[in-house]
């Protein structure tokens, strides 16, 4: 292949799709004049220009909205003052957040089932409770005293996409333990060996999966 | 949509305006729809990469700032996750290339051209096109489905301008000589599924 007809065939695929300079277009053209058996390659680019364009099915404009909608949802709210589209239901707002929080779908079966198991030792805790009133003084007491409130705390605001897996995983590597959240705006308080929790801090910042990390010395009060 | 409408509605987008991005979506989705599926040749994962794509843009909308054409910048973010969704697929998964069959079959017989030009179908070229190696695919779609500047496919691609003239030059040929063996095969007539 000589330079001239090199040339040619560089230019033109961009000749065909029109983006190519005025000077470049001129001598295109002037190759096609002396060459007329270089015209079928154009016909040949340009028949090809064609049926791909041909080979795109039809699909809505919408394609994929509803899957970007809903994570725009997922979210948190929008800030006040904003002029909002529609809003979807309250109920269609808590299955998207229940959904974001399910784990894989391989795991949703023992998922439910630990839900299930959590369930019926609430049931079976209040009956108890019920039968026997000293002993939930006992408890009270008991819960008082053991359980403290004491900060600080890891105020966490987890990614929109980070996998509750991953969210485990970074409670144990920052020696955690989950206080409280999530609150309506996805806070979660997370409670950290009081002697390190700057470093924590910084650890969960450059976790991946954090967006924002602050550090509290107190629980919000509960309504 | 021209980058100066886009960049009105990033303005609303990023003050959280979903209206705004519904109407950026309408836009390009179907363009970068035709993108991803081309690569990837799955409509649902090409439905997820699109859907994936534009979320990008609700959350960082101040990240374009006009240096390009938008879709040539949305089709960037999507080829990130088109590259992504490469690596997780399993081998045979993979595209099949025709590196092994001769190149120049179409284009030393007088007259091949016109006969591949005028009997060649989408679904011939579509058979062929999946036939392509990723680059080579992308670099065929880019110029001339999405109607990209040399300059263009070379950023979109990463890679030096020559490396998309040489992968244009030997994508064009194997195309060639992939609806030249097609038509061999169908007796010298019309590609499988195409009118005469």
């Amino acid at each position: 292949m000589n330079t001239t007809t090199s040339r040619f065939d560089e230019l033109l695929p961009f000749y065909v799709n029109g983006t190519l300079a005025e000077g470049e277009r001129a001598w295109v053209d002037d190759y096609l004049r002396e060459h007329p058996a270089a015209r079928a390659e154009l016909h040949w680019a340009r028949s090809l220009q064609s049926r791909l364009h041909e080979d795109v099915p039809a699909v809505s404009s919408e394609v994929g909205m509803d899957r970007a909608l809903a994570r725009i949802r997922r979210e948190g709210p929008v800030p006040h003052g904003v002029r909002q589209a529609a809003q979807p239901s309250l109920w269609r707002r808590l299955g998207d957040r229940v959904g974001a929080w399910m784990p894989q779908p391989v795991l949703r079966p023992a998922f439910a089932g630990a839900v299930a198991v959590a369930v019926l030792q609430a049931v079976a805790i209040v009956h108890l409770l019920g039968e026997r009133e000293d002993d939930v003084e006992q408890i009270r007491a008991m819960q008082a005293s053991t359980v403290s409130e004491q900060g600080p705390y890891l105020k966490l605001n987890f990614k929109a996409d980070a996998r509750e897996a991953d969210m485990r995983l970074l409670l144990v590597e920052l020696d955690g333990t989950l206080a409280g959240g999530p609150g309506q705006l996805g806070d979660y308080y997370v409670r950290v060996p009081a002697d390190r929790v700057a470093a924590l801090g910084e650890k969960a910042r450059a976790s991946g999966i954090v967006d924002a990390v602050a550090v509290v010395d107190a629980l919000p009060a509960r309504r | 949509m021209d980058n100066d409408e886009v960049l009105r509605l990033l303005e609303r987008i990023g003050q959280r305006d979903e209206a705004a991005f519904r109407e950026l979506y309408r836009g390009f989705s179907r363009r970068l729809y035709a993108y991803v599926l081309r690569q990837l040749g799955d409509p649902a994962q090409a439905e997820e990469i699109v859907a994936d794509s534009l979320y990008e843009i609700w959350r960082a909308p101040a990240k374009f700032r006009g240096d390009s054409q938008f879709s040539t910048w949305l089709i960037g973010i999507a080829r990130n996750k088109v590259l992504m969704a490469f690596r997780s697929r399993k081998p045979d998964h993979q595209h099949e290339d025709i590196a092994d069959v001769a190149e120049t079959i179409a284009a030393d017989e007088p007259g091949a051209f016109e006969v591949l030009a005028q009997q060649q179908r989408h679904e011939g070229v579509r058979h062929c096109m999946d036939r392509l190696s990723d680059d080579h695919r992308e670099c065929i779609h880019l110029v001339f489905y999405e109607g990209l500047s040399l300059a263009e496919v070379a950023a979109v691609q990463a890679c030096p301008e020559g490396t998309v003239k040489t992968r244009l030059f030997h994508a064009r040929q194997k195309l060639k000589t992939c609806l030249k063996l097609l038509l061999q095969r169908e007796g010298g007539g019309t590609l499988a599924g195409a009118a005469p």
